[in-house]
């Protein structure tokens, strides 16, 4: 078993959807996260944070600057917790500092960037022809397996 | 890790195979915009739409109308894929 992600019909872009959670701001949901080798850190765009409900003035500003293609921005981050499951077994479970895009026009269609924060602890397998896209987790904070007591 | 941690733990990020029932649905939802795109990009060109248990749920200019409109609806955000429909294809390089 591995965790499995899919390919955009149309764009062919790869995506691993999870549940986010922001302890301290007692917010969770899910994203659709863009599988992204090129991204040091994972990312949450404006879209999504806004959609959880995240007020920005109560975040704090990022250490770095992101840098990326288009230019440089400045970011915000948030102590956040990761979840991504094995359908129906086990759940992986991450602690991060997620850095959070502010809003802008012009990368409003941008997903959230999934980075190698977080892919550098799975092994994947890229294989758009076989539409086969799977992440053997390799390490993880804390491993829920579904047969865990409640 | 103790008891008491993973108690801790569930009460944050949800009971597990609840969780997981979650993720796929939201997966779904992402699949249906996915497998949609064309017909979405004719229909709601340069417009925000919201999926929800894969079926389109909201549109509209902007994502605070977009998210009222969910609200109103009574569909929880943080199970909406929430996308801008781009008019025009863009190539990312990320």
């Amino acid at each position: 078993m591995a965790l499995s992600g899919r390919f955009g019909d149309t764009t062919g872009r790869p995506y691993l959807e999870g549940r986010l959670v922001f302890p301290r701001l007692n917010l969770r949901g899910e994203v659709s996260w863009l599988v992204d080798t090129g991204a040091d850190e994972s990312m949450l765009m404006a879209a999504d944070a806004l959609r959880f409900g995240v007020d920005y003035s109560q975040l704090r500003a990022s250490p770095s600057q992101s840098v990326g293609i288009g230019g440089a921005m400045s970011s915000f981050v948030e102590d956040a917790i990761l979840v991504f499951t094995e359908r129906g077994t086990v759940a992986y479970v991450y602690y991060l500092s997620l850095e959070i895009a502010p809003f802008s026009r012009e990368i409003q269609d941008l997903p959230s960037l999934l980075g190698r924060d977080i892919l550098d602890r799975w092994r994947m397998t890229y294989e758009p022809p076989a539409r086969r896209l799977t992440f053997d987790v390799l390490s993880a904070d804390t491993t829920l397996p579904f047969g865990d007591p409640a | 890790m103790p008891r008491s941690d993973v108690d801790a733990l569930i009460d944050l990020i949800g009971d597990p195979r609840e969780l997981d029932r979650d993720v796929q649905a939201f997966r779904r939802s992402a699949e249906r915009f996915s497998s949609d795109r064309r017909r979405l990009i004719e229909a709601y060109p340069k417009q925000w739409v919201a999926v929800v248990d894969g079926e389109i749920r909201a549109t509209g200019d902007t994502l605070p109308a977009v998210l009222d409109e969910l609200d109103r609806k009574g569909y929880p955000r943080s199970r909406a894929l929430v996308r801008f429909v781009e008019k025009n294809h863009r190539k990312f390089i990320l």
